[in-house]
């Protein structure tokens, strides 16, 4: 169990800067009764056991990634969300090893795919990898606090980077569910679309994208492309994995033309490509004889991509003037691979609710019975799961409320329009139950 | 006011020594076995191999073979350790950028 500080209110902050505690921000004292709240939040015990990086010979327990949650800001509904990012982070593929410390100072960019992001407020749209939202910035910078705290991914330890960037602090986004056909990211890697993911890649800084005139997808691809083979990016050459956040205007363009995600990325895997005297225009000298000596390619090219399967694309921003973004994995994947968890809610807690936004899905529906005499009441009952009840107070009305079959497709589309996809509802009529006078007095 | 707050650093114990293969002493006119690994950077092979001549004058090395790993990001695989441990009488590697 960690050990036990006694510091002064007063000075807490400064002590916790003493200690080498933070990233530099102030953080929330870790009082043992806000972290037992952030252990609950997930339904962990103090000693459960998230990870390892077995070249430290250290394991991440949840108490310790509860602590550090804690100093970021979380809420403890954020914390599941937390524990499945440091799961991704501490898989072998990701090499956390390696991608906390290497001199290349990659972030640790989560992005979070399915509902909970919503259900937690996390931001997918304006501003999306920017500051001002409590979710995604927390999130993120829980995953950091972890790095250094536990992982000593501190400089002047373990962590080399020589440039580094502010998405080190954190960077975390939420996915915005793209228009069908196109499936959001958690589907296209396998996952159920109920589920929440996290994905976590080792990432240079984001590099935005602009193109506002162009309105041929092609055209707009393009410009991506040439954000992607830009000979300054370390992986330009020699085969890394990479993130395209699809503004709103730029995947309206794509989405509308027909294009699907799978013609996308290969687009963008082909186009970004380049030769070696290309990178060489640039300054940039070709690998040979070492780990990234890719030989020669049967059309002289080198990928700045490894493989069609090693872009993702994923919808998120809001709208503008057609603004997107392209981020880079630091590394090559020989060294490091992103790696995707499901977020797993506490079995029996209960789910995070908007009360006011329930409250707002029967003043829509209540009127109409309330014409009729009846009225309404709605409470959740389960991870996106809603039961109604009307309350039909004579028999002289039941006849005139409308019956469950017909009034479920209008509670679903309300369901849907204030809370969000993914809900199942049911309605509670006294009508049907068996003995109601309402019911005998319909047989 | 006094308050309690709980340690967010590494409080586990540092990690298990890892034993030296056995040393073994040799004569100046053995024939010595030296193994370099290069962890895979740019002329990080050129590099070990100019140290690996320069121990040769020094020292009665009749053969060097030079392992490169194929990822600098990982550590060596624990067989091709063994086996080096096995049949080199020494070793060198240690390299950053």
């Amino acid at each position: 169990m960690a050990q036990v500080l006694q510091i002064d209110e007063g000075d807490a902050q400064e002590e916790m800067y003493a200690r080498n505690w933070t990233d530099g921000l102030p953080v929330v004292p870790p009082t043992p009764d806000r972290v037992d709240a952030m252990l609950a939040g997930a339904g962990l015990n103090a000693t459960d056991a998230i990870g390892e990086i077995k070249e430290r010979a250290r394991v991440l327990t949840a108490e310790k990634a509860a602590i550090n949650a804690v100093m970021a800001g979380c809420l403890p509904e954020y914390f599941p969300v937390v524990v499945a990012a440091l799961r991704a982070m501490l898989t072998p593929a990701f090499n956390a090893h390696t991608a906390l410390t290497s001199t290349g100072g990659a972030a640790s960019c989560l992005v979070v795919s399915g509902p909970y992001a919503d259900e937690i407020g996390m931001r997918s749209r304006l501003n999306v990898l920017g500051p001002g939202n409590r979710a995604n910035m927390t999130i993120g910078r829980s995953v950091r606090l972890v790095a250094a705290n536990v992982f000593g991914a501190r400089t002047g330890e373990m962590d080399g980077s020589s440039i580094g960037h502010p998405g080190k602090l954190s960077m975390c986004l939420a996915e915005y569910d793209p228009p069908a056909p196109w499936e959001p990211l958690r589907v296209e890697l396998g996952f159920d679309r109920s589920e929440t993911t996290v994905t976590i890649m080792a990432t240079e800084g984001p590099r935005q994208v602009a193109n506002h005139l162009n309105p041929d997808p092609a055209g707009v691809l393009l410009t991506f492309a040439a954000a992607m083979r830009n000979p300054a990016t370390y992986c330009v050459g020699k085969g890394s994995q990479g993130l395209v956040i699809l503004g709103y205007e730029h995947s309206q363009i794509l989405h509308q033309a027909g294009w699907s995600k799978q013609r996308i990325r290969e687009f963008l895997v082909e186009e970004s490509r380049i030769t070696a005297d290309e990178l060489a225009r640039w300054g940039i000298l070709k690998e040979k004889g070492s780990q990234h000596d890719l030989g020669e390619t049967h059309d002289g090219k080198l990928p700045a991509i490894a493989t069609v399967d090693d872009l993702f694309v994923v919808t998120a921003g809001g709208a503008g003037a057609g603004w997107s973004s392209y981020i880079p994995v630091w590394a090559p994947t020989l060294h490091n691979r992103s790696v995707t968890v499901a977020v797993e809610l506490p079995g029996g807690s209960a789910p995070v609710v908007d009360e006011a936004k329930i409250a707002a899905v029967v003043a829509a529906l209540a009127p109409g019975l309330r014409s009729d005499g009846a009225d309404l009441t709605a409470k959740v009952t389960g991870r996106r799961a809603i039961e109604f009840t009307l309350d039909i107070p004579s028999q002289a009305c039941a006849d005139c409320v409308m019956p469950v079959r017909m009034l479920q497709p209008i509670f679903a589309r309300e369901v849907e329009r204030i809370l969000g996809s993914g809900w199942t509802l049911k309605i509670n009529d006294p009508r049907d139950e068996a003995g109601h006078p309402l019911n005998a007095s319909r047989s | 006011m006094a308050i309690e707050v709980l340690s967010p650093s590494y409080e586990g114990g540092s990690a298990e020594a890892v034993a030296y293969a056995p040393r073994r002493t040799f004569a100046k006119d053995d024939a010595l076995h030296l193994v370099l690994i290069e962890n895979g950077k740019p002329k990080a092979k050129q590099l070990l191999q100019f140290v690996g001549e320069e121990v040769q004058k020094r020292l009665p090395v009749a053969t060097i073979e030079t392992h490169s790993k194929p990822s600098a990001g990982r550590p060596i695989d624990a067989d091709i350790a063994k086996m080096f441990a096995a049949r080199a009488h020494l070793v060198i590697s240690g390299l950053g950028d």
